[in-house]
């Protein structure tokens, strides 16, 4: 995992979703309305924070080897956390984002923020890392899912998460116009790799990483 | 018996985790760097897989787990992995060596994780959920096998600067999901 180590996290070059492929899997799935993605994003956002003040703790007493089980065990915590709270206080983001929920369980982006991938650092470092990385996820979220709802439904329609009361909408394309492919899972790869290439090309030194 | 079939021929292409869910997609772009590595991960997280559905079915069918579901999981998965890891290194050292730094991370592969959870939601049968943990995992080394190619061809060609690296594989992922979507009228 050498393409973790000692990496800045950014918004355009080296964005954890985007650039690293940081929970990728919840940025593909979750993504088909901004209403979702901003939910997940704004839980995964909670958890990655939550996940670098305990992974701060928990590494002053793991032996080295242990780290990568000890904070998958702790992800699978906060996962359940989360879900235990979205299923209480947005039962409607619960039902709309599915299995994608307990998934966030396996999130590398909340496994990388409990501090597996780099063995030093301290702890307001790590934090500080956590923050951007998480930050900047929502951020990569956000855009992919405003581009997949506008093309595939014509229109964006955001909702409260937690009492399904819309907050706000829009609509420019007629229904003969748009493109269904988008909410479906191939327009999600696509839209993911179309932002991905966009903001590689927006930051100001792209990153060599090759075919890797 | 006859559902035999549709089961597994779905779980290996047509309803592949990989390829319908977008699971475990982080992992399939960068795992295994020549083909002998790919062969290796792969197949270990087909075992992974297939092994701790297994278990954490019979698990949940002895248990109530109730809340404590996803960390008993977890538990699992990881028991598994190490184990998977000590067949590595104790059938080929240098393999190992060159997979050591990834093969843990195996237990965070979301494809394991869906499949484990999906397969205590639907509450399936014994026999229905035995041949979903064969045909799932096949599956995922057939992806891990396809991802391993296609980067390996990805490194030596012309690929416009922006989309070097992550997103022209996502670009040729999504092709490949358009492909396996035209074998959807079979079953």
């Amino acid at each position: 995992m050498n393409r973790l180590e000692n990496k800045p996290m950014g918004f355009f070059g080296n964005n954890p979703v985007l650039g690293l492929a940081l929970g990728l899997t919840t940025a593909l799935a979750v993504t088909n309305s901004v209403t979702n993605a901003l939910g997940m994003g704004v839980l995964t956002f909670i958890l990655v924070i939550l996940a670098a003040v305990l992974g701060a703790v928990v590494k002053m007493v793991t032996p080295e080897e242990m780290l990568i089980p000890v904070n998958l065990v702790i992800t699978a915590f906060l996962a359940k956390l989360g879900e235990l709270f979205v299923l209480a206080f947005a039962s409607s983001l619960a039902t709309s984002v599915g299995i994608f929920l307990p998934l966030l369980a396996v999130n590398s982006l909340v496994l990388y923020a409990t501090g597996a991938f780099h063995k030093e650092g301290s702890f307001g470092t790590s934090i500080m890392k956590a923050f951007s990385s998480g930050a900047a996820y929502v951020v990569a979220l956000l855009v992919v899912a405003f581009v997949r709802e506008l093309l595939g439904t014509g229109g964006v329609n955001l909702l409260n998460p937690f009492n399904g009361a819309a907050l706000f909408s829009f609509s420019v394309l007629s229904s003969e116009f748009t493109l269904g492919l988008f909410t479906q899972p191939m327009g999600a790869l696509l839209t993911v790799a179309l932002v991905a290439g966009l903001f590689q090309a927006l930051s100001k030194a792209p990153e060599e990483k090759g075919g890797k | 018996m006859e559902n035999i079939w549709p089961i597994l021929l779905g779980t290996i292409l047509i309803n592949n985790l990989a390829f319908t869910k977008l699971v475990s997609i982080g992992q399939l772009a960068h795992f295994g760097d020549d083909e002998k590595e790919v062969l290796c991960i792969g197949s270990s997280a087909a075992v992974i897989m297939g092994v701790s559905t297994l278990i954490s079915y019979l698990v949940a069918q002895v248990v109530d787990l109730g809340a404590l579901d996803l960390l008993v999981y977890m538990l699992v998965v990881l028991l598994v992995t190490e184990g998977v890891k000590m067949v590595v290194k104790g059938r080929n050292k240098e393999m190992f060596e060159s997979v050591k730094g990834v093969l843990p991370l195996l237990a965070a592969n979301s494809a394991i994780f869906y499949l484990l959870i999906d397969t205590t939601a639907q509450g399936l049968e014994f026999l229905p959920m035995l041949i979903t943990a064969v045909g799932a995992p096949i599956g995922l080394l057939f992806a891990f096998i396809l991802y391993g190619a296609v980067r390996e061809r990805l490194a030596v060609s012309h690929t416009p600067k922006p989309f070097k690296g992550l997103p022209i594989l996502l670009v040729y992922a999504a092709l490949v999901v358009l492909a396996l979507s035209g074998l959807n009228g079979i079953l």
